[in-house]
């Protein structure tokens, strides 16, 4: 510790603190305009300046060291002088309409002027700066209230790493500006609005408050990001009900201050006209019941090519649609065997909605054949990593990324499908970290990496496998973890000795060069420059990875090898390293582990585990539990098809869109006698349903969600349910509750009957052993990670670090194998699917946002030059992609950020599926997940006049 | 401080000016980050020691002593932006 004084209070600080800082830390308030505590120290606004005792001049505090007996003054009257010359100058560059200015009362500039008491400057001089930028639908830029802090350039350069703006011009004609006064479109900018966030006056500021009143007008509440699997608090700034903004809190345990696009402005779907209002049934299914007089027929052309609309559907109260589904659903269990239905839960639905949906499954319908989407993403995560170490999650938590010394990315577009987890990357990039990228597509990533691998999709395994073989060669495996802590490394090392970087080079299309600088970095933790924050000789390494990795056919095989390089090293179990996979949906994690899977009740206890399943049983009260594994998604389809299932109930998904091989899709749901979607908007799978009821939106609702890093957050409601809208876990209790007396099953009443989302916790932990210390009341601000056992247990941010979750890790024999359809002469390229930055999932809620969709409307296919010269596509033109099992017709983007022979489409959009192209026949054998990642396709230039 | 020497230059300054001037000059040496700005007021600091009369002759009397000033009343709006330095 090192003692200083500070304005003759005597204060102790660390080493490494600043005198801003330790002044901040004794509740001494210094001006300044231009720090910010996440950013590196600028020194440019000269507000912050102090007076140390033994140095003539003025020190700006911000940039300053503490050292052993300093003595510091910070308010005298010559410092207060000049700070008023500072505010001075800078209001004679700036107008002073603080009258009508919408950041009055939030500007930083108008709170210094007032402390300094200042209402006008001395200067008379006009303000240099008079552009208003006004090119997108995110936020405004006017010049003229810009201080030139450059705080906005620093966020878009050391956290973003978009390096989108940068002070241009010099004198009076400085300005932020874009490379060549560019549109902000243009330019690199990913539209997160973290610049807007961190400007100190009101030239950024977000165009949805401008006009809309003054900070002291509005309310704020916070909720959990609905997106993706990150789990960002947000912030929302209200008036009168509506949201005017969004921003991040510092306090956030996630994201601090920072978000991404689809965080920032992707709220506004909430209250599009086209939100589901009140429950409907089909007009065919009405008739039948007497409900309306005309006739009607399902279309036979697909809900792809021609939209249903609402006039399909006749609008009934919710009594008329519950009393539907339960009679339906009854009568499938009655005719058919429970079997015969089955459920898809959702991973954007909350906790207390995923527990209620699989008990009402398994409890009363009595099958396990309930999934969700996770199938489709991380279902080889679960089986890798439960192989190996015995817990299917990320091991370390996010905010251990910025500290790593190397970081390992492979199958994961960080930057556009986890925006904020890539925040962390740069920061530990910027401060000296080594950056591997490992994918066939050249990520915005790769352009911070230290070492870029492009792989050949499919072919990464190889790479894997020949790290591994590399670091035994060179003596850098860690021994000693090895000995301690593992078990199988002698059958596991075998299969490793044919993999030399040669021949996986051959495979994969990696230089050998790279391969065995990848694995010297990886495996010791090297960094490109500072020092690690680590006492130990090796650096900590970490791998993130994502559906690069498990949507394969092998995916179990691939995630098991990345976790047997992470053991291999003793990467595990320690801060900032670890195997991490980013999870795509905001509650996919705890879809999960509330047991939305077929084999899997609540907290992964195997339904195939009979005393586990009795204890399960007789906690709900209820006599046995079906013991057989269910069906998975993609199997749910095969079967509806055949007709072994009857009916399905589907909340909060869309498998039109998102499974594979969608004309398949189709086919089964509308063989299905009855198909009950529950949604908030009428989504391409709703359009097929007999029966769709009203659900509330993420912005609508309370409950928790769990993230990637197992945190488990709670969630507030930031605007009223619309229309006649439910929350899921009160449908699916008021569905329970029918559906049981339908089927002649007595309940005690508080089976169904739950008065809050909290009770409903208050249930589902005691079943769950990982959520069993998990109660509304202890999460607060900052949620807890489990495996959290008992109310006094603090969660477990790290995995494994004593004994990994399965006692010793296990190191699995890996068999490499090719994908299942590899390009031939019919389908000369491979097509590999993914996701656009401003589009989330099947694009029902981002496409309905007016800002996300302004960046990315239609979707366009990436496309290698040579592939595209070859058959006369052109950039921006229009391309016919074409696989076995259909065709989609989008919009080609030519460049190099696919390598030959690649195409990469992402699946957001209904106009050109990317689903109607990848196959569903070969699934990973352990996981079930289909290949997105990997089909062959053949392009053609569309004739003119077609379409 | 170029803009408000531009205004004595035209018959336009204040006797206020004058301790404006040092003020702003004061503040730019003591609180500046680089070299330049430590330096860059010293020209006009020692004018103000060594010719302060000069000064005052152009904002009180509105005379030029030198008659070098055109003292004409006219501020071209380019000068209000320090000369459009640039």
């Amino acid at each position: 510790m090192i003692s200083l004084t500070i304005d003759e209070r005597p204060v102790q600080v660390e080493p490494g603190t600043t005198v801003l800082q330790a002044a901040q830390s004794a509740g001494i308030a210094i001006p300044n305009l231009c720090h910010h505590p996440e950013l590196r120290p600028n020194g440019g606004c000269r507000l912050c300046i102090v007076d140390v005792e033994g140095r003539a001049a003025p020190v700006p505090s911000c940039g300053l060291l503490c050292d052993e007996g300093m003595v510091v003054s910070t308010q005298t009257e010559r410092l207060q002088e000049m700070r008023r010359e500072i505010i001075d100058l800078l209001i004679s560059d700036h107008p002073l309409r603080c009258v009508t200015c919408d950041k009055s009362g939030d500007c930083d500039l108008q709170r210094f002027a007032y402390d300094l008491g200042l209402s006008e400057t001395t200067y008379e001089v006009e303000i240099a700066r008079t552009l208003i930028q006004d090119d997108n639908p995110m936020f405004v830029r006017d010049h003229q209230y810009c201080i030139l802090c450059g705080k906005c350039v620093r966020v878009c350069d050391e956290i973003v790493g978009a390096s989108a703006i940068e002070i241009a011009g010099r004198g009076f004609s400085s300005r932020v500006a874009t490379p060549f006064d560019w549109p902000m479109a243009d330019s690199t900018c990913v539209f997160c609005g973290n610049c807007v966030q961190v400007c100190p006056t009101a030239a950024l500021m977000p165009r949805s408050r401008i006009g809309q009143g003054r900070e002291w007008e509005l309310t704020h509440t916070d909720t959990v990001c609905g997106y993706c699997g990150v789990g960002c608090r947000i912030d929302f700034a209200l008036r009168d009900g509506a949201i005017l903004y969004a921003q991040g809190k510092p306090e956030s345990p996630v994201n601090g201050e920072f978000l991404c696009v689809k965080g920032r402005y992707g709220w506004d779907y909430a209250a599009h006209s086209e939100r589901l209002t009140q429950p409907l049934i089909r007009r065919d299914l009405a008739h039948e019941l007497g409900l309306t007089p005309q006739p009607w027929e399902l279309p036979e052309t697909s809900v792809l090519d021609a939209r249903l609309g609402e006039d399909a559907f006749i609008p009934v109260e919710w009594d008329t649609a519950l009393d539907v589904v339960a009679q339906r659903l009854a009568h499938t269990v009655n005719a058919h065997g429970p079997d015969a239905v089955a459920g898809l839960t959702s991973a954007r639905c909350t906790n207390e909605d995923n527990y209620l949906f699989q008990k009402l499954l398994r409890a009363s319908i009595g099958t396990n054949n309930i999934d969700h989407c996770a199938r489709l993403c991380h279902a080889s995560t679960v089986s890798g990593l439960v192989n190996t170490f015995g817990s299917g999650a990320m091991t370390n938590a996010i905010r251990e990324i910025r500290d790593a010394d190397c970081i390992l990315i492979t199958g994961s577009n960080t930057a556009e499908s986890h925006p904020v987890i890539s925040y962390e990357v740069i920061r530990a990039v910027k401060r000296g970290a080594t950056l591997i990228v490992i994918d066939p597509r050249r990520i915005p990533l790769a352009r911070h990496a230290t070492l870029y691998l492009q792989v050949t999709p499919g072919a990464d395994i190889y790479v894997f496998l020949s790290m591994m073989n590399v670091i035994l060669r060179n003596g850098w495996a860690d021994a000693d973890f090895i000995a301690e802590r593992t078990e199988g490394f002698e059958d596991f090392v075998a299969g490793v000795e044919d993999f030399r970087p040669q021949v996986a080079s051959l495979a994969s299309g990696v230089p050998a060069e790279l391969i065995e600088k990848a694995a010297e970095l990886y495996a010791l933790g090297r960094r490109h420059q500072g020092t690690s924050i680590y006492p130990e000789e090796r650096g900590h390494s970490t791998i993130l990875y994502a559906m690069g990795v498990t949507q394969r056919s092998i995916g179990t095989q691939v995630v098991m090898s990345l976790a047997n390089l992470a053991m291999m090293c003793g990467q595990v179990g320690k801060p900032s390293t670890g195997v991490n996979p980013l999870r795509g949906q905001s509650n996919v994690q705890g879809a999960c582990d509330l047991g939305g899977l077929p084999n899997y009740l609540p907290g992964y206890q195997l339904v195939t585990d009979e005393p586990k399943r009795k204890d399960v049983a007789a906690a709900w009260g209820v006599e046995a539990l079906p013991a057989a594994e269910g069906l998975t998604v993609v199997e749910m389809m095969g079967a509806a098809e055949a007709g072994d299932v009857r009916a399905m109930y589907v909340m909060g998904e869309n498998p039109m869109l998102s499974d594979p091989n969608l004309s398949h899709v189709e086919h089964s749901l509308r063989s299905l006698d009855f198909l009950v979607v529950q949604d908030i908007f009428l989504s391409e799978t709703a359009q097929l349903a007999h029966v769709v009821l009203p659900a509330a939106s993420w912005l609508e609702k309370d409950g928790t969600k769990t993230n990637t890093e197992r945190r488990v957050q709670l969630l507030q409601p930031i605007l009223g349910v619309p229309g006649q809208a439910w929350p899921d876990w009160k449908i699916v209790c008021a569905v329970g509750q029918r559906l049981d007396e339908a089927l002649g099953l007595s309940r005690t009443p508080e089976f169904w009957d739950f008065g809050s989302s909290a009770e409903v916790m208050e249930e589902a932990r005691l079943v769950t052993p990982i959520y069993r210390g998990i109660r509304h009341a202890r999460l607060g601000r900052q949620g807890l990670t489990w495996p959290c056992p008992a109310e006094d247990h603090p969660g477990t941010p790290i995995l494994h670090t004593q004994a990994f979750s399965r006692g010793k890790g296990r190191f699995a024999p890996i068999e490499a194998q090719s994908p299942a359809e590899l390009p031939d002469d019919d389908y000369p390229l491979i097509l590999t699917t993914g996701r656009s930055l401003y589009h989330y999932h099947t694009g029902t809620m981002t496409r309905r946002s007016e800002a996300l969709s302004w960046r990315d409307p239609r979707g366009h296919a990436e496309i290698n030059v040579a592939d595209a010269e070859r058959v006369g596509v052109r950039d921006a033109g229009p391309v016919v992609i074409a696989s076995r099992r259909g065709q989609v017709r989008t919009q080609a983007r030519v460049g190099n950020r696919v390598p030959p022979g690649v195409v990469f489409l992402a699946f957001h959009w209904r106009e050109a599926p990317a689903n109607l192209l990848t196959q569903d026949f070969a699934l990973d054998p352990q996981a079930k997940i289909p290949e997105f990642k990997v089909c062959a396709v053949k392009l053609e230039a569309p004739k003119r006049g077609r379409g | 401080m170029l803009s408000l020497l531009v205004r004595m230059s035209r018959g336009l300054g204040e006797p206020r000016d004058i301790d404006k001037l040092r003020a702003l000059c004061d503040t730019v040496r003591a609180s500046s980050l680089c070299g330049l700005g430590i330096n860059a007021p010293n020209p006009l600091l020692t004018a103000l020691r060594y010719f302060e009369e000069e000064f005052r002759a152009h904002v009180e009397d509105k005379v030029c002593p030198a008659g070098a000033c055109p003292m004409d009343g006219m501020v071209p709006a380019s000068a209000l932006r320090a000369g459009g330095a640039t």
